[in-house]
Formats: C-alpha cells, structure tokens, sequence
C-alpha cells in the first residue's frame, strides 16, 4: 500500500474509520472524471488545460494521502505552465500506472478498515 | 465538599465555553473530498460549516445567509477563490466575513495576490488541521473585535441621533430651541417660497416677565413659561412649529397662513393665555399672565433683499409696537410695498 499515505489519511480522517472511507469514495468518485479530463488536454496537446488538469488532481491526491500521484501530477502540471513542450504521453502513462495502484490500494483501505472495525 | 468539588471541575470549562464561538462557515471547494475534510474538522470544533463547490454558488449562499468565516479555494472553475474574495468585500455584507484561502500554490507572490484581493489569512494545501485550528484562533479574535466595534458603532450613533435631537429642543418649554430655529427656517422658507404657499411669523413675549419672576421667585417663573408653552403647543396645528426663541420670547411659523390668517392665530393663543390659570404650587394663588404678539407674514410683509431675516425683523417691530401700545394685545407689521417702492 505504498501508493498511499495511511498516516496522513488517518490524520485527516481524525481517526475516525467510518469518515476515512467517506473520504476515500470521494476520491475515488471524484477521479474517473479528472483523468478524462487530463487525457483529452493531453491528447490535445492542449498545455494550458493540461496543467489545470494535473493541479486538480493534485489536489485531490494530496489530501488523501496519495503523495506518489500528487506529486507527479504536480511535475506534469509544472512543465506544462512553463510550456516547455507538448504535455508527454510519457507522463500520463505513468500517471495512469500510478492512478491503477492508488485505486488499489484504497480497495485493500478499504477492506481492512472494514474487517478490522467490524 | 461538593461545592468546592463542582467548582474545580466546572470551572475551566465555564471559562472556556464563555470564550468559544460557535462560527457559521462555508467552504468552498471544488474537490469534494477535501470540502468535506475541512467540513468536518470545524464541526468537531462546534462550529456549523456548508459546503459548496464552487464560486458562484458560494456568491449566491453568501448574499442569503450570513457567514462568519468562509475557507475558500483559490483554484476553481468559473469564480475563482481570487474572486470570491473580491466579490465579498465589495458587497457590503453585515458584520464581518473572515476568509482563509486554501492553495497548493506557495511562495510570497502568491500569499500576495491572495491578500490582496482580500483574503485575511492563507494556508496551503494539502490542508492541515492543527494549523487550521490555530490559524482559527485569530479568525475567531478578530471576528470577535468586529462584531464588538459594530456593535459600539451602533451605540455611538443611537447616541449620536439623540443627542443632536435634544440639543435642539429647549428642556423647560419642550419646544425647538433657537439653534432648531436657526437650522431650519431658510429650509422652511425655501419650502414655501416654491410651493407658493403663504406663511405667519409670530413673535411673542411674556407682558412684565421680569416683575413676574422678581415679585414671585424665578422657579415660579419657569412654571410659568412651561404652562406657556403647553398652551401653545396645544393651540397650534401639526405643520406649525414653535421655537424658544428668546428667554421669554417665542416665535411661530405658521404654515400656509397669511397676515390675517396668522393676526387671528395669534389672537386666538393670546387670548387662551389670558384666560388660563397660572397656578402657583403649594397655594392658592396664580397670577395673571398675558403675552403681546407682532405678526408678519410671507408674502405681505416679503422684501427679497432682506429675506426671511426682514420678515423675523418686521415681526420683531410688530411686537414692539402692541408693547407700546399697552401689551396683551396682537399688532401686525405694515405691509411691504414693492410697487411703491421701486416706483
């Protein structure tokens, strides 16, 4: 579960379980249209709606404690304001690896936090 | 025992229930999971938080419903945090909105645009809730310190009102004082000159005042004037106005009335004073009291170059002549004759 930072999640929940998958739905409710988003900007070659893109998912990543997403999506997002180059297909694709383990690791959150509580 | 018990336990938690608020926020996010984060973390500190996910909505609630605090995101679709920021401030809202911008974005150009537009405090993301909460205690200190200026703000200005109305009213005849008089005349002239509407100065004046307050004590004196004033404020219709204009002397502004209009006002209080008891308090005595009256009135008596004041003058003159002329009695000023005189 390296894709996520548990204690952060944890934080942030205010150690409630029950909130903490609230939470993490959200996240997970929330992303699928974000990723569309970044896909479309990117094959579009689109810089500026790239960038806005990956800082929104950022956002979303960081405060879950998805730090790894968070992070690359911040790079993606920074060499796309300076519009250094056309967004690279490179860096969606590990985004979308990266996106694949965080959902996981939510689903594995999830299922421990629910056996463990119930 | 148990008194000094429940007083060790109660008090600090009395002492800190006095101090905390209970703060009415909204936060403004468009990732729903960190809204709800923030959210929660004001609501386990007893405040009320709503959430919404973007600027215009947040606008919309913020014009229906009174916030204390709300924690906005800077980046959002439509309005963003920059602008909902703007928007609050040039809106006058009552009492204070305090606003913490939330922004993965850093660096001090950032915290300056931010603050610029008008925000009070900033944090960056991904938020952090012990930072919020300390970050809380100068929201709260500094919603607290508006909500007491407004409040004495208020104050000030009830007090305010009432003191520029009483210090224009004379305490002993209840009536406008001379300041009143002085403030409102060229208005009320103005009023009637437009309207084309006729207006009575009267002027008038205790008979032997000073006797009056010699032979029976100046207390007796201002009973006299006060029964003087009650009088005349009953005799006198709601658009007529009376002021103290002198120590013993008032003048009236007689609405829509011209010369022998206002002489037969004036007649008719002279005579009411004349046949009213004076009574003197703890005896059987009262004296008699009779006042003269000079009337003059607009347009009769109106000489442009003089204006109102000529017309307060020629009143003035009036009452000097039924002085002359034996007191208790109502004389009217000699009629202004422009034709004659340009002629």
């Amino acid at each position: 579960m390296g894709s996520i930072n548990v204690e952060r999640l944890r934080d942030v929940s205010m150690e409630d379980n029950e909130f903490m998958i609230e939470l993490v739905d959200l996240f997970l409710d929330d992303m699928p249209e974000q990723l569309d988003r970044l896909r479309k900007a990117v094959e579009q070659a689109d810089t500026d709606s790239t960038a806005k893109a990956a800082h929104r998912i950022k956002g979303a990543a960081g405060n879950v404690g998805a730090d790894r997403l968070s992070q690359i999506c911040g790079e993606l997002e920074q060499s796309s304001r300076a519009a250094e180059a056309a967004p690279s297909p490179a860096a969606l694709a590990e985004i979308e690896v990266e996106w694949a383990r965080v959902r996981e690791g939510c689903g594995v959150l999830k299922d421990e936090t629910t056996s463990g509580s119930g | 025992m148990s008194l000094l018990e429940s007083h060790g336990e109660n008090r600090p938690t009395l002492e800190s229930k006095a101090d905390a608020q209970v703060l009415n926020a909204l936060v403004v996010d468009d990732e729903p999971s960190v809204g709800r984060v923030v959210q929660r973390a004001l609501e386990a500190w007893g405040h009320t938080a709503k959430i919404v996910t973007d600027g215009r909505e947040a606008l919309q609630l913020i014009l229906k419903e009174r916030f204390d605090l709300v924690v906005t995101d800077w980046e959002m679709p439509g309005i963003d945090g920059l602008d909902l920021c703007r928007r609050i401030r040039e809106v006058r809202l009552p009492g204070y909105t305090y606003v913490i911008m939330l922004s993965v974005r850093r660096g001090k150009t950032n915290l300056m645009r931010g603050l610029s537009a008008g925000a009070d405090d900033f944090m960056a993301k991904p938020f952090d809730r012990e930072e919020l909460r300390v970050r809380l205690h100068t929201a709260e200190r500094i919603i607290r310190l508006e909500s007491k200026l407004s409040q004495a703000n208020d104050e000030l200005r009830g007090l305010n009102e009432g003191l520029l109305k009483k210090s224009r009213i004379d305490p002993l005849m209840e009536i406008n004082n001379r300041l009143a008089f002085e403030e409102q005349i060229s208005q009320f002239h103005e009023i009637c000159v437009e309207r084309e509407v006729a207006y009575g100065i009267v002027m008038c004046d205790v008979d032997h005042f000073k006797r009056l307050n010699d032979r029976f004590g100046h207390q007796y004196g201002d009973e006299v004037l006060r029964q003087l004033a009650r009088v005349i404020r009953s005799s006198l219709r709601s658009e007529d106005l009376a002021f103290r204009y002198g120590g013993e002397e008032i003048l009236l502004l007689l609405y829509r009335q011209h010369l022998d209009g206002a002489e037969r006002a004036a007649d008719r209080i002279r005579q009411k004073i004349a046949s009213s008891p004076f009574p003197m308090p703890g005896t059987e005595m009262s004296a008699h009291v009779t006042v003269s009256c000079g009337v003059a009135s607009y347009p009769e008596n109106f000489d442009s170059t003089t204006g109102w004041m000529g017309l307060v003058g020629s009143a003035d003159q009036a009452l000097y002549k039924a002085k002359n002329a034996g007191r208790n009695r109502v004389m009217t000023a000699e009629l202004y004759e422009s034709a004659a005189k340009t002629a």
